[in-house]
């Protein structure tokens, strides 16, 4: 199920169109309509949050990034893994086909990476019922906000791996397929193909590379750091609030517990590796029991441990240091290792 | 391993055994799958026990698949541990498993295997030397070092006993001594330094608390005993146990899936320490 969402450069044909009207709005309610369960970003005063969304004059598309990631069209905050009384009563699963419309380069390739995680080994089939269903609307950026560094990771921000990307430029709306599925979806709308001065422009477009920050990440250099006091100093003002993995699109750590006694549900909720609870023992015994521990490992679970399955997880959104009450800026402590 | 992996088996209890009394009890639970015959699993591995209302726990199953029962032995200490004491035959509960990487067995045919545990840490051990008696013309000498607090908190006690009286290489320790306790008396790093095990074609495991774990890996090494010669059960909190909450993660590894069994040469090449 992975080819047909991730492998855009297998693909030799790509549908170029250009669309006259509103197409986010469109593409929303037409979604709706044929019964999808549509996650788009709500303006909220003056932020925005990726949400479900009833119609399509709730979403709001005035945004560089919303504060939360778009995971949670496949990786909820919470949800029910087992109904149960005496015994199982019931396995509810997403039967509902699900999109994302105004996601992102960097959420869309944090999908992949969560893709990694949850179907390779054992299949989660929670993620994978989700998963499998799923349909990306995404937007190009026109501007990176001041902590973006996707293209650190080799993300093109003017080119998001989705099902289809749409993109404003020169006051003209582009909206391209790069799957089966986004190809299917498009041929619900009346799209005329790019002129050759359209598709220079969308090119250009494409080429471009952005002004933003950028991470020097030395694997070396980390490897020798890990027991340098430099991980204290980080961390003295670090809250161990948990908001740069919770705001993380791929972070995916998750708790279970169960909710009633005798008749109840067996829930799984987003955890955090900065909760001091998140590796106590029953014996008692913490492996991470400092909070510099703990934001050590967050640093060196992206950019160091995860290396083993080839990729870095962290793909540049910049939310946790937008969103950090103590100020921890991945991309300064990450470049300044010693 | 089944369809859903976070959805447990039916199992019934069909026999508790007291191992420990007192304050931190022990008891070790034999079940029976309801739906299912039995399943394959591999001295080392464990399973969750789930039940429902208060959660999971995940324990290493006590016994060796050369033997027909199931069994779990469970320390007092949580939410599910405490209802499992409560529990009686005839209950049920759910089991999610076989779980985790095993001891490469196949691996140390052919060698001698010295088992070093203390306290509860004995479980997995007892599905090793369980299986290397069974099949003793694979392997080597069998050496079984094992020591507890007390006499009374000596966990497989009858077994163990029964084991010397068949001639079994079983050198057990109690930390203080005891009237009418004829074997060593002190702590089981200590032991081991006396029985002097030879390094040589020999594979240890030694479980049990980390600091009697810690002490022992010194004494291993002044043997001669190498750190791939040396293998270990870690405990992590767990939760979904098929590698995908996170919790239980040491470095790139997640125990539930990776581990819980590792040899030294591999827990040395992480840079976060045990
Ligand atoms: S790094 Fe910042 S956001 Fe993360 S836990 Fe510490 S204070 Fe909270
Ligand atoms: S680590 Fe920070 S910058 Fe990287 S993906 Fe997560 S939230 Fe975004
Ligand atoms: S218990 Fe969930 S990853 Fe190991």
């Amino acid at each position: 199920m992975r080819t047909s969402h991730s492998s855009q450069s297998l693909i030799c044909w790509v549908i170029k169109m250009i669309y006259e009207g509103d197409f986010l709005k469109d593409a929303i309610s037409n979604l709706l309509a044929r019964g999808y369960k549509v996650f788009a970003p709500v303006k909220l005063g003056d932020f925005h949050l990726f949400r479900e969304v009833k119609s399509a004059e709730e979403a709001d598309f005035g945004y560089i990034l919303p504060r939360n990631s778009a995971k949670i069209a496949v990786f909820p905050e919470n949800e029910v893994l087992i109904k149960y009384s005496s015994w199982i009563d019931e396995i509810p699963f997403e039967e509902t086909r699900i999109a994302i419309v105004g996601i992102k380069a960097c959420d869309a390739k944090a999908i992949k990476l969560l893709d990694e995680h949850f179907l390779e080994g054992f299949v989660d089939p929670y993620y994978k019922s989700r998963r499998e269903k799923l349909l990306t609307v995404a937007i190009t950026c026109e501007e990176p906000g001041i902590n973006c560094f996707c293209q650190s990771f080799g993300i093109n921000p003017r080119k998001p791996e989705a099902d289809v990307v749409f993109s404003r430029i020169g006051g003209k709306t582009f909206v391209n397929a790069y799957s089966d599925a986004g190809k299917d979806f498009l041929s619900e709308f009346n799209l005329r193909n790019e002129g050759e001065e359209e598709a220079r422009l969308r090119q250009n477009f494409e080429r471009e590379t952005l002004e933003m920050r950028k991470i020097e990440i030395d694997v070396e250099k980390l490897k020798k750091s890990f027991e340098s006091s430099y991980w204290k100093e980080v961390a003295v003002n670090c809250k161990s609030c948990g908001v740069c993995t919770y705001l993380c699109p791929t972070c995916f750590c998750f708790d279970i517990y169960d909710e009633g006694e005798k008749k109840g549900v067996r829930i799984r909720a987003w955890d955090s590796c900065q909760f001091p609870l998140h590796t106590l023992e029953s014996s008692s015994h913490n492996p991470r029991a400092e909070k510099w521990q703990r934001l050590r490992n967050r640093f060196y679970d992206k950019f160091y441990y995860a290396l083993r399955k080839g990729d870095y997880y962290c793909v540049g959104c910049g939310r946790c240091i937008d969103f950090c009450p103590a100020g921890i800026d991945i991309v300064s402590v990450i470049s300044g290792v010693r | 391993m089944m369809q859903n992996p976070y959805v447990p088996y039916k199992a019934q209890i069909v026999e508790i055994r007291d191992e420990v009394r007192g304050p931190r009890p022990i008891k070790t639970f034999k079940m029976k799958l309801v739906d299912r015959e039995r399943f394959d699993y591999k001295s080392g591995q464990g399973c969750l026990v789930s039940i429902f209302g208060k959660g999971e726990s995940w324990f290493t199953i006590a016994n060796s698949p050369t033997r027909p029962d199931l069994e779990f032995s469970v320390l007092k200490t949580g939410k599910v541990t405490a209802k499992l004491h409560e529990m009686k035959v005839g209950d049920l509960v759910g089991i999610r498993g076989p779980l985790g990487r095993p001891f490469p067995l196949d691996e140390w045919k052919g060698m001698n295997i010295l088992t070093i545990g203390g306290g509860i840490g004995q479980t997995p051990l007892r599905a090793i030397y369980q299986y290397v008696i069974d099949k003793e013309n694979d392997y080597g000498d069998l050496t079984i070092i094992y020591g507890a607090r007390s006499s009374r908190d000596l966990v497989y006690r009858e077994e163990l006993f029964k084991l010397i009286e068949e001639g079994y290489n079983v050198h057990l320790s109690i930390d203080n001594p005891e009237p009418g306790w004829k074997y060593f008396v002190g702590f089981v790093p200590d032991n081991v330094k006396r029985i002097k095990p030879e390094a040589k074609n020999t594979i240890a495991i030694t479980c049990g608390p980390p600091i009697m774990i810690k002490i022992t890996l010194n004494v291993l090494k002044e043997l001669g005993f190498k750190e791939d010669q040396i293998y270990t059960t870690l405990e992590r909190r767990m939760k979904c146990g098929i590698g995908k909450c996170g919790k239980c993660r040491i470095e790139s590894y997640y125990v539930c899936r990776d581990g819980p069994v590792f040899s030294y040469a591999e827990l040395s090449s992480m840079l976060e320490k045990i």
